[in-house]
């Protein structure tokens, strides 16, 4: 220490061995400044850089030629990212030193050796201004803006992790601002500020004493860790490994077959799926080939199916129409037969086979002849005979058996009221002497034919 | 609970490379050893003066 006087080397006397003059109260400021130095060293030591960054401050406050305290300062400015503070207390230390090579000199070049870095940490300064600016008139969102982009390019500026955090909570958004608050204590372990701003949102969160104590004892032990006496020995830990080949080995081998594995995947794979799809889109085709010709060939089938089917069904009704035409031998037999009847004086059999005779269509002129003529002649005694067995059939009340002849009589001579009658009243028996559609429609062709006579009233009478 | 115009009140501008010459020169730099070294010298010259005077 020197005088301020005489600067010449003070001793422990409180009077300058140079010029007598009274320096105890002096060396009493210069030595305060001192301790204030131990204790912000301490502090900084611990990373209470904003209790350090106090203390040191306090230390220039009372001597400012405490160049190391200076020097400590701005490095405690540096550690939080305000780079400027800490290069005007590095040229502050530098000015009052005089000396050619000093520490602040170190800590100066550092700093300017990288001007990008140096820029860009300026740069943050100025927009940790500007978010400042727009969060005092109210503009949050752009001040929150600025101020991830402050963080961004100078991740240590304490003051900007705070103010970001302090927005953060304005917004109640509590999780992002106990993120940026951490953050800021990983750098300034022991800002009073974020410790402040952390239980402003534990408050507000509502995280319980006990958490916060927990915390707090954490917090605690950490701390203890670290303050180390004089007396104790830092062993360093060993780096020092044996290496495990065999681990080694395997996580090769590993690694291997995952880049085997890779190569067929990312390689061999898509060619083998490109080869693959081809084939594949070739086979498709040919198939759409081959089923749009088999379409093709199925219509011109379809197509010659119906013509064939149409075809067949003109075939089959000529061949009906000719089977019609041809076949008449049956008739012909028949008729033959009625006339071997009449021949032989057979006059009934011979009606009787008439009668029973089914003449086809487009039968000859001749056969027609013969057929009207062996009618005419044999039909009026056939017919009388036939009704004169129906009525006494049904006289006897043999219905059925008197319904056959009588109906053989009707076709013989179908004017006979009589037979007519008696079929109407063979049907009204049969149903139980009550009228039946049957029955009543002979009875209405007997009064159509005969109204005046006896059987219309008869008839009358039984079809109500 | 935070008052928070109150609390954005207490951030201030940080000082911007470009400003730290001004700073400097701005700076009042005196400290408490200056003002002891100041009052010694004003009580040595007050003593001499009374001396004068006797």
């Amino acid at each position: 220490m020197r005088c301020y006087n005489c600067d010449s080397e003070l001793s422990s006397n409180d009077y300058c061995p140079g010029c007598g003059i009274q320096v105890g109260a002096y060396k009493k400021i210069v030595l305060m400044s001192n301790t204030y130095y131990n204790m912000g060293l301490q502090k900084a030591m611990v990373r209470d850089l904003s209790g350090a960054a106090e203390i040191l401050r306090r230390s220039v406050g009372l001597y400012k030629y405490n160049t190391q305290a200076r020097n400590l300062l701005g490095l405690v400015y540096y550690e939080m990212g305000e780079v400027a503070n800490a290069l005007q207390e590095w040229i502050l230390s530098k000015n009052f030193e005089g000396s050619e090579k000093t520490l602040a000199d170190d800590f100066i070049n550092d700093v300017k050796i990288n001007q990008n870095r140096l820029q860009v940490m300026n740069q943050s300064l100025g927009k940790y201004n500007v978010a400042l600016k727009y969060a005092r008139e109210g503009k949050d969102d752009m001040a929150i803006i600025q101020l991830k982009k402050v963080l961004n390019m100078n991740d240590k500026l304490v003051k900007a992790h705070q103010l970001l955090a302090l927005l953060y909570i304005k917004k109640e958004e509590y999780d992002k601002a106990k993120r940026v608050l951490n953050k800021s204590l990983a750098i300034d372990k022991y800002n009073t500020l974020t410790i402040k701003y952390l239980s402003e949102i534990a408050d507000l969160t509502g995280a319980t004493e006990r958490e916060l104590k927990k915390e707090q004892m954490r917090e605690k032990r950490q701390e203890e860790r670290k303050q180390l006496s004089g007396n104790d020995v830092i062993i360093p830990r060993s780096t020092y490994k044996e290496i495990n080949y065999g681990f080694f080995t395997f996580l090769y081998v590993l690694i291997g077959i995952c880049i085997g594995a890779a190569l067929v995947f990312f390689v061999v794979t898509p060619s083998r799926v490109k080869d693959v799809r081809s084939e594949e889109s070739a086979k498709v085709k040919t198939y759409m080939e081959s089923v749009s010709k088999s379409n093709i060939t199925i219509s011109d089938l379809q197509t010659q199916v119906d013509s064939l089917t149409a075809q067949n069904t003109d075939l089959q009704n000529q061949l009906v129409v000719e089977q019609a035409k041809t076949d008449h031998s049956e008739a012909y037999n028949a008729l033959l037969d009625a006339v071997g009847s009449y021949i032989n004086n057979d006059k009934n059999g011979c009606a009787d086979k008439l009668a029973a005779l089914a003449i086809p269509e487009g039968m000859s002129e001749q056969f027609t002849a013969v057929y009207t003529t062996l009618t005419t002649l044999t039909y009026p005694d056939a017919a009388k005979d036939h009704i004169n067995k129906g009525s006494q059939l049904l006289n006897s009340s043999q219905y059925q058996e008197a319904l056959n002849e009588l109906l053989l009589g009707e076709k013989m001579n179908p004017q006979d009221v009589s037979c007519l009658y008696n079929i109407g009243k063979c049907y009204y028996e049969m149903n139980g002497q009550n009228p039946s559609e049957q029955s009543n429609a002979y009875f209405a062709k007997v009064i159509q034919l005969a109204p005046d006579s006896d059987y219309a009233g008869w008839a009358e009478g039984k079809m109500n | 609970m935070i008052n928070f115009e109150e609390e954005i009140k207490k951030f201030q501008p940080s000082l911007e490379v470009d400003e730290v010459e001004d700073a400097i020169n701005n700076n009042n730099t005196s400290d408490l050893a200056d003002i002891f070294v100041e009052m010694i010298r004003e009580a040595g010259t007050a003593g001499e003066n009374t001396d004068e005077m006797l």
